[in-house]
């Protein structure tokens, strides 16, 4: 089961993979310990929207999340969370 | 070296967003030294792919991706040219052996056939093996790639590890590469592309979407995730597949292994199998002299050397079979009756003339053989024939009994995008509706390509419409990007190519419209192959011909006959081939035409060329004696006297440059091309450097001879090809004659023929009507299946009724052969006539003698279709009982008919014109009581009379012209005949937007005589109000509208 999200997060990267994801302003952070798969999507470009590359990571508490990356404009954020 | 070793091109009809040229210029910017061209089963792009990477220095390898049993893919990429044949058959075997409606798909058995000397690359996510290994089908993806192996073997096979950024690429990539280790293959890296840039993406998303009938907001699997299919960088690659090394460096492995592009042999043309063992040049010269007796009568010295000069370039060139093989063709034809004319510069052949290939007598013309043949250009030969229509059917089954089904083929051509059609289906993608779509795309004027925003500039009917352009802008954006694209492939009207060798070993075969078997290769792209095209194309006025030689005797057509060229002079000439435009008309009513030699200038002039080159007003007046025919060197005399001092014609240009300047005739033909073709200042310059020196060292002074180069420099470009012309005025004056003197009889074969020529039926029908010819209704009784024509009336045929079969209209006639229809009871019970067929005939007036009352016959339709259907099936009734005796009586009803008006519009829609009444009549009592004059009265007004006229507008046009500004053409149409209107630009801006979006158009403007002609220059333009039409009253009838 999965839960769609678009919450906005902070994620560091190390090797230009991400490495650790943090929220409720770096309350809350998480290591990456795996990345599953990641790849990019281009979304609906003719209403705007930017290109994304997406990770599916596993954390240290064993969570499964589905980041993404805005390329144009460097944001992260959550896309969807896996129980 | 890396080399991308999988790109799609547009070749790959709406999967391919960037053209060869831009593949070239990225791939050369980006350091990639080959590119392989691999479109969905087809080579369509192979011979444009070459040239444009050769131009950049980069290695072409031809390839194509292929779809197997099951949809799935593998690309397959050709060693060498004997890996090419192999393509070509696998291409072809699995188009011609697909089924109606199926897509193609290759069998692995056709594979194992054909695998020699190629390489082939698992493909991507649709081919066999990812497929399998992404549903976790390990043993089964191990036991595929082994089948492979074992048809290509196993340095040829590769797995493909592509970098597209999907998910589950790493996963796949790092399987894929184990399973090569295990198997012992090689790994190789691609990206898939499908274009040249990242920024391409959008475009190829809405290709995609036309390609699948969905809108960019719906979801369809086809649509790609991301912009990733893009011609990558080296470095982009070599960051992707860093994990991969071998799959880089094996690209460049496979590349270097694989011979550049395609090198076929010059000529591929079947041997002719002449009559006992003969060869090809002894057969063929026993033809030309036996045909030169008969055309000549006598064999001269001249035309001795001339054959002989000819005969030998010929023979050099290796074309001797060729030139059988087309006599043979014209051979046939005339063994069976069918009409044909040679044309092109193939008329400039002596020896054609005497194959009986061509009516132009070169020799006599003194045309150029250099012109259509050289030894220095060693091209080969173009020669084309028109037939008409139903005979060519025949010439081409009988090439096809002759040389074998699998040895030849129609040439293919391109459908490309043009501005309407990117409008209609980009705009479709984009969630515009088809109605929307369909307004907008029909304002824009049509152009092969383009782009629409610059059109909205150019065009004032199109900047004044009053549509919301900005609303388009995207749309337009990316219409601009597609313009010129393929969409789908099709089949060439004439072009057909034989070859000596199955012709499945040069290009791929699939089927074409109508069943054809076409190439993968146009027209332009055949010749590369080695193969030589011939042109055999349907030309509707030798079918006009054909119908009036069944009154007129075409072989006794007078040579000169004055009647002929009166008629001609007078300007009158709409029907006419070749000289029934606007522009033909005002020049044949200024020229003074007397002799053939006149109309075949005629023919050259009016083209873009000498119109902009002023070429035509100088040859009027020089033909009148109005201005002094000069020439600049007393050797020019001979080669432009036919042509009043003016160049003219493309020979004399060769001709001026061997006389004056001793041009060896390869040479002279050379400078024809540089100037024809608008080629390059320095060649342009190299070529008047050495015209001036060759003419100096023949005696001729510099400053004489720089005069005379500038002098064919500023004519020659706006040449055109004596040969084609003359053999076009011959079949001009044929016409003309026919016109003149069997009008009833040509008019009817014109309006059999539709559509052909400049006019509409409605047009030709006013002219007929002009010339005293009464236009007999529609009638159940009287009509036949097509137009027929009596010395001064032509009747309407039933095969101009919408929705008419052929079958019906034969049923009718052969059931009216045994006695009269005295009912539409009567007819509906002996024809076996759909419901939607009989009341078009009734609305066509067809049954107005036996109901006069066309809105009580339709009801009586209702009836007799009922009660027909009850009477058929009773078995003791059936055809052939008189029904008429039977049927009820009509119901007389207190129903009045339809109006005129109304008449007048269901005629115009069920045959697409009237014998009764003409648009203008409706609005005739306006008209004449708003003081608007007609056609007829502007005739006799002098020149400079200002003039209102009200007509129906006939093909607006905007020739090129000598200033370079716009100047509109139009014919106004009125009861009483045509009236042609000049607009200039000014006006054009102003009214652009009323002139070709209107169908019925008010003018206001001064009466210009030139020669015998009447004109009108436009200075104003208007709509004519709604209450101008009369519905009930309307003057007199069309019939009585005699001028």
């Amino acid at each position: 089961m999965s839960k769609k999200s678009n919450r906005l997060v902070q994620v560091t990267c190390r090797a230009g993979v991400p490495a650790t994801l943090a929220w409720k302003g770096g309350r809350q952070v998480e290591r990456i310990t795996e990345i599953l798969d990641s790849w990019r999507e281009i979304g609906a470009w003719w209403s705007g929207e930017e290109e994304r590359q997406v990770y599916l990571v596993v954390t240290a508490s064993q969570k499964s999340y589905e980041l993404c990356h805005n390329l144009a404009i460097d944001t992260w954020y959550l896309a969807r969370i896996f129980d | 070296m890396f080399a991308h070793l999988h790109v799609h091109s547009p070749f790959s009809f709406l999967d391919g967003a960037a053209d060869f040229t831009e593949l070239a210029a990225r791939a050369a910017e980006s350091g990639i030294g080959a590119l392989a061209l691999t479109d969905h089963n087809t080579l369509s792009g192979a011979v444009r792919f070459q040239k444009a990477l050769l131009a950049k220095g980069i290695k072409p390898i031809i390839g194509a991706e292929v779809t197997l049993e099951g949809g799935y893919h593998l690309v397959l990429l050709a060693k060498d040219m004997s890996g090419y044949a192999n393509l070509c058959r696998l291409l072809s075997e699995g188009w011609l052996e697909t089924k109606e409606g199926a897509n193609f798909a290759l069998s692995v058995e056709s594979l194992a056939t054909y695998s020699q000397n190629l390489f082939a690359l698992s493909g991507c996510r649709k081919g066999l093996i990812p497929s399998l290994i992404l549903q976790n089908k390990f043993q089964e993806a191990r036991q595929a790639a082994e089948q492979y192996i074992n048809i290509f073997g196993r340095e040829n096979f590769f797995l493909e590890l592509q970098g597209n950024l999907l998910p589950r690429e790493a996963r796949l990539n790092k399987y894929l590469s184990q399973l090569a280790s295990v198997l012992k293959i090689g790994t190789v890296a691609t990206c898939n592309a499908h274009y040249a840039r990242k920024s391409d993406f959008p475009l190829h998303d809405l290709l995609t979407c036309a390609r699948t009938l969905t809108k960019l907001t719906d979801l369809h699997p086809e649509r790609r995730l991301n912009a990733e299919n893009y011609l990558k960088t080296p470095w982009e690659m070599s960051r992707l597949f860093k994990e991969h090394p071998k799959a880089l460096a094996n690209t460049a492995k496979i590349a270097e292994a694989c011979s550049a592009g395609l090198q076929f042999p010059a000529n591929i043309f079947p041997a002719f199998e002449a009559p006992g063992g003969e060869s090809a040049p002894s057969f063929l010269r026993r033809l030309v002299y036996t045909g030169a007796r008969e055309r000549y009568g006598q064999v001269t010295e001249e035309i001795r050397e001339r054959l002989e000069k000819e005969l030998t370039i010929i023979n050099k060139l290796g074309f001797a079979d060729y030139f059988l093989a087309v006599w043979d063709v014209a051979r046939f034809a005339r063994a069976k009756g069918i009409h044909y004319a040679g044309r092109g510069s193939a008329a400039d052949s002596a020896v054609a003339y005497c194959l009986y290939i061509t009516n132009v007598d070169a020799i006599a013309r003194g045309l150029l053989f250099e012109r259509f043949l050289s030894l220095e250009r060693g091209e080969k030969p173009d020669i084309d024939i028109d037939f008409e229509a139903e005979g060519r059917e025949k010439v081409i089954d009988y090439i096809y009994r002759k040389y074998g089904r699998d040895r030849v083929a129609t040439v293919c051509t391109f459908n490309t995008f043009g501005i309407r059609s990117a409008i209609r289906d980009l705009g479709k993608a984009m969630g515009f509706s088809p109605e929307e779509l369909d307004r907008l795309a029909k304002r824009f004027p049509w152009m092969s390509s383009g782009d629409p925003a610059e059109a909205i500039e150019r065009f004032p009917e199109l900047k004044k419409s009053g549509i919301p352009f900005e609303r388009y802008q995207e749309l337009f954006k990316y219409a601009a990007k597609a313009s010129g694209f393929p969409r789908f492939i099709g089949t060439h009207l004439g072009g057909l190519v034989i070859s000596a060798v199955p012709l499945t070993n040069l290009t791929p075969l699939q089927y074409g419209h109508k069943g054809k078997v076409i190439t993968q290769f146009d027209k332009d792209d055949i010749e590369t192959l080695g193969l030589i095209k011939f042109d055999l194309l349907s030309l509707k006025t030798l079918s006009v011909l054909r119908d009036v030689s069944q009154t007129a005797d075409l072989g006794r057509i007078p040579a000169d006959d004055p009647d002929t060229y009166r008629l001609i002079n007078s300007g009158e000439t709409v029907g006419v081939f070749q000289l029934e435009s606007p522009a033909q008309r005002s020049l044949q009513s200024r020229l003074g035409a007397d002799k053939l030699e006149d109309l075949v200038a005629s023919v050259a002039l009016i083209r873009p060329g000498p119109i902009e080159g002023n070429m035509v007003e100088p040859y009027i007046a020089r033909k009148n004696g109005l201005e002094e025919v000069f020439y600049l060197h007393p050797a020019l005399e001979k080669i432009l006297k036919k042509t009043y001092g003016v160049v003219l014609f493309q020979e004399q240009v060769i001709e001026i440059a061997t006389v004056i300047a001793g041009f060896t005739p390869g040479e002279a033909d050379q400078l024809r091309r540089v100037m024809t073709h608008a080629r390059s200042r320095e060649d342009m310059q190299k070529l008047g450097k050495l015209f001036v020196e060759k003419a100096r060292r023949r005696g001729v002074e510099e400053e004489e001879a720089q005069t005379i180069f500038g002098y064919i420099m500023g004519y020659a470009g706006y040449g055109f090809c004596e040969a084609h012309a003359a053999a076009f005025a011959g079949t001009a004056y044929k016409t003309a004659y026919l016109l003149k003197h069997y009008p009833a009889q040509y008019y009817a074969a014109l309006l059999n023929n539709q559509p052909m020529g400049f006019y509409p039926p409605e047009t030709l029908c006013v002219e007929a009507r002009r010339r005293g010819i009464t236009i007999l209704p529609l009638d159940i009784n009287a009509s036949q299946e097509r137009f027929t024509a009596t010395n001064r009336s032509i009747r309407i045929g039933l095969n101009q009724v919408k929705g008419m079969e052929a079958k019906i209209s034969r049923a009718i006639v052969k059931a009216r052969r045994e006695r009269p229809f005295t009912s539409l009871h009567d007819f509906i019970f002996r024809v076996p006539v759909s419901k939607d067929i009989a009341e078009n005939l009734v609305l066509g007036g067809a049954f107005d003698e036996l109901h006069p009352n066309r809105k009580l016959a339709l009801w009586e339709l209702h009836k007799a279709l009922k009660s027909g259907k009850k009477l058929k099936s009773r078995p003791e009734t059936g055809p052939g009982l008189n029904l008429a005796i039977t049927a009820p009586p009509p119901v007389q009803k207190d129903c009045p008919d339809f109006s005129p008006w109304e008449k007048f519009r269901q005629e115009h829609s069920v045959l697409g014109l009237s014998a009764q009444y003409h648009l203008l009549q409706f609005f005739r009592p306006y008209l004449r009581d708003n003081a608007y004059a007609t056609s007829r009265d502007i005739k006799g007004l002098a020149s400079g009379t200002r003039v209102r006229i009200a007509g129906k507008v006939i093909r607006p046009h905007r020739p090129p012209t000598k200033s370079g500004k716009t100047v509109v053409f139009l014919t106004l149409e009125d009861e009483f005949g045509l009236i042609d209107a000049t607009v200039f630009e000014d006006k054009y801006h102003r009214y652009g937007h009323l002139i070709f979006t209107r169908g019925l158009l008010g003018l206001t403007g001064v009466v210009q005589r030139r020669g015998r002609g009447t004109s009108l220059l436009v200075e104003e333009v208007h709509e004519l109000p709604r209450r101008a039409r009369s519905s009930s009253t309307f003057c007199g009838s069309a019939a009585s509208s005699k001028g």
